[in-house]
């Protein structure tokens, strides 16, 4: 979709700068979508580099079998808040700061749909990362349960596990919010002519991830809730000595936890799905199936949930039907890897480190479906399940999906976002390193996982030491790497080389059609779409 | 758009062919002409519970000797 958006007289006057708060003011009362977009990022980074440092504290202490560094307690400590940091502090505010400074541009909106609804869900967050990092710092400490807070061991938890709940709770609110809101702004905010079918690829996964998170999150905070109830309030939901059921509460948290797999997946696939076409110069293969096969993967993640516990003493047809339910799920996802692959086919690619991060989420998110694939297998399962082959699968998705896909966007969009062009050279190395530093780090845990050794446990027996080390090293390496990343955003922000409207010559879409950086308020009236072959 | 109603046969394939990922763009671009989203959403959901059904029924075949 080409769109000549007029830029008549009334966009000359600059009135980006003209009526906005100055200082600290602009950041708590702004309604702006590149504000709160710039917000979201910034806390999702914070938070990325709290949740980092935990997990090194885990890594140093697996450096060698024994106690070294932590005591047990606070080890599975660190295990816990390294979990919900990461997953709801890091990577899903980043993508919501992903949709909040892109989807009103790619729209053509002016700003997004609930401009103040936008400000609340964002300074919900602070209160909600606060909460969990202080947690570490009351009696007892912080929960200690795995980002999964099973119970009974959350039943019995001091007042840091309070706190999680807290703060699942407040982040829970934000996402529905921040869901309402995208929701909203692409269903009646796009600019005329822009029919759903033909609508950026990146707006179309977080639409669907919008109705995911606006689905389960509720259920998330019934969970959370059922436990409080059961801690401080007589209820027995989940304690088996008054009548009730520990499995009620996986089956419900893992109700809302599987699709939040594919809340954190989608926005990724919806990233990539802009990348790998605009460095191979071609549009994206198969519109119309990546759409439906976004549709039916976000249907099928609410029919899979139990394969998170096989060994809970679930009748073998439950077994079975998770496991062919669970394997069926791999159709769709395997359209989209192959999608991916025929968009670059005879393409004109260059190697610019957005397509490097791109290219590398698309081979490693691939080895961690496919071990998530192995998994699926009942049989298989009952072996691997809490072994560190669970370790690796989820971080070659989370990390290698997930956070790639994060970096792939930052690169790309970080020009119109700033004005300016990064360091090229600086992002390839963060690249290169991000990418080997991490393969150190997490593939020798399938082998770790292979032989046996059980995740979530600060000591092990001696035959797993070496591959123990070799992790160690890599995982800091990857700490080490992600320093560069923010040298090389810093340096862009501060200045640069001058990045034109379109800095990417295969680049499609209605954000490109802004200058770099955009002006406070996007599309202040809707642009004049043509249609043209291909899509936005 | 719109003008055209799909029945049934069209929005049953284009669910279908939604679950399995693939399609050709023509013959979307023939049935999506007719579609309205409640239609879409309301075949999906069926269609995945019957899918569901079906797991459900083939695995009682395999789980019962």
């Amino acid at each position: 979709m080409e769109a000549t958006h007029a830029h008549g007289a009334g966009h000359a006057h600059g009135d980006d700068h003209s009526h906005r708060p100055k200082g600290i003011m602009r950041w708590i009362t702004t309604t702006n979508h590149k504000d709160i977009g710039t917000m979201y990022l910034w806390f999702s980074f914070a938070m990325f580099m709290v949740g980092g440092a935990m997990a090194l504290i885990i890594r140093a202490e697996l450096f060698q079998p024994g106690l070294q560094y932590v005591e047990p307690e606070f080890f599975n400590q660190m295990i816990t808040l390294h979990g919900l940091i990461m997953v709801f502090g890091a990577i899903m505010p980043a993508f919501v700061g992903f949709a909040n400074w892109m989807i009103p541009m790619m729209i053509g909106a002016p700003d997004m749909a609930f401009a103040r609804m936008n400000n609340w869900s964002f300074w919900l967050l602070p209160p909600a990362g606060i909460l969990l990092t202080a947690s570490m710092f009351v009696p007892g400490g912080a929960a200690g349960t795995g980002w999964t807070l099973y119970p009974p061991l959350s039943i019995q938890m001091g007042i840091g596990m309070d706190m999680a709940i807290f703060a699942v709770h407040i982040l829970g609110m934000s996402s529905i919010m921040g869901s309402i809101n995208i929701v909203t702004t692409i269903l009646n905010l796009r600019a005329p002519g822009m029919p759903l079918m033909r609508m950026p690829m990146f707006c179309w996964t977080w639409l669907i991830t919008g109705y995911l998170l606006i689905a389960v999150m509720p259920v998330l905070a019934g969970a959370v809730t059922m436990i409080l109830t059961d801690r401080h309030f007589g209820t027995s939901f989940f304690n088996a000595a008054g009548g009730g059921d520990p499995v009620l509460f996986q089956h419900i948290f893992w109700f809302f936890g599987h699709p939040e797999v594919y809340i954190i997946a989608l926005p990724a696939f919806g990233v990539v799905s802009h990348v790998i076409p605009a460095f191979a110069r071609k549009p994206i293969f198969g519109y119309t199936s990546m759409v439906y096969a976004i549709a039916s993967i976000a249907l099928i993640s609410f029919i899979v949930w139990a394969h998170h516990m096989y060994v809970v003493g679930m009748p073998v047809a439950g077994q079975l039907y998770f496991m062919y339910a669970t394997i069926l799920i791999a159709v769709p996802t395997g359209v989209k890897v192959f999608n991916w692959v025929a968009t670059m086919w005879r393409g004109s690619m260059t190697f610019e480190t957005p397509m490097l991060f791109a290219l590398g989420f698309l081979f490693l998110f691939t080895i961690g479906g496919f071990t998530g694939l192995v998994l699926s297998n009942t049989a298989v399962d009952v072996q691997l399940q809490d072994t560190y082959y669970v370790v690796a699968h989820f971080h070659y998705v989370m990390v290698a999906g997930a956070l790639f896909s994060a970096f792939a966007a930052v690169y790309y969009w970080l020009p119109k976002w700033t004005g300016h062009m990064y360091d090229e050279t600086l992002g390839q190395w963060h690249f290169w390193t991000s990418i080997v530093s991490f393969n150190i780090a997490f593939f020798p845990q399938h082998f770790l996982g292979l032989a046996g050794m059980p995740r979530r446990i600060p000591d092990y027996a001696l035959q797993f030491t070496d591959f123990n080390q070799v992790s160690t090293v890599g995982a800091f390496g990857f700490g080490l790497s992600q320093l560069l990343f923010l040298y090389v955003v810093l340096k862009a922000i501060r200045g640069g080389e001058k990045a034109p409207a379109k800095p990417w010559e295969g680049a499609t879409g209605l954000e490109w059609t802004l200058p770099s950086p955009p002006p406070y308020h996007s599309f202040e009236e809707p642009p004049v779409l043509t249609e043209t072959k291909g899509h936005a | 758009m719109g003008e055209r109603k799909a029945g049934p046969l069209q929005v049953l394939r284009t669910v279908l062919s939604g679950l399995f990922g693939v399609r050709h763009r023509r013959t979307h671009e023939e049935d999506a002409a007719g579609l309205r989203p409640i239609q879409v959403i309301v075949a999906g959901v069926v269609v995945v519970a019957a899918f569901v059904l079906a797991i459900v029924t083939f695995v009682h075949f395999v789980a019962t000797k």
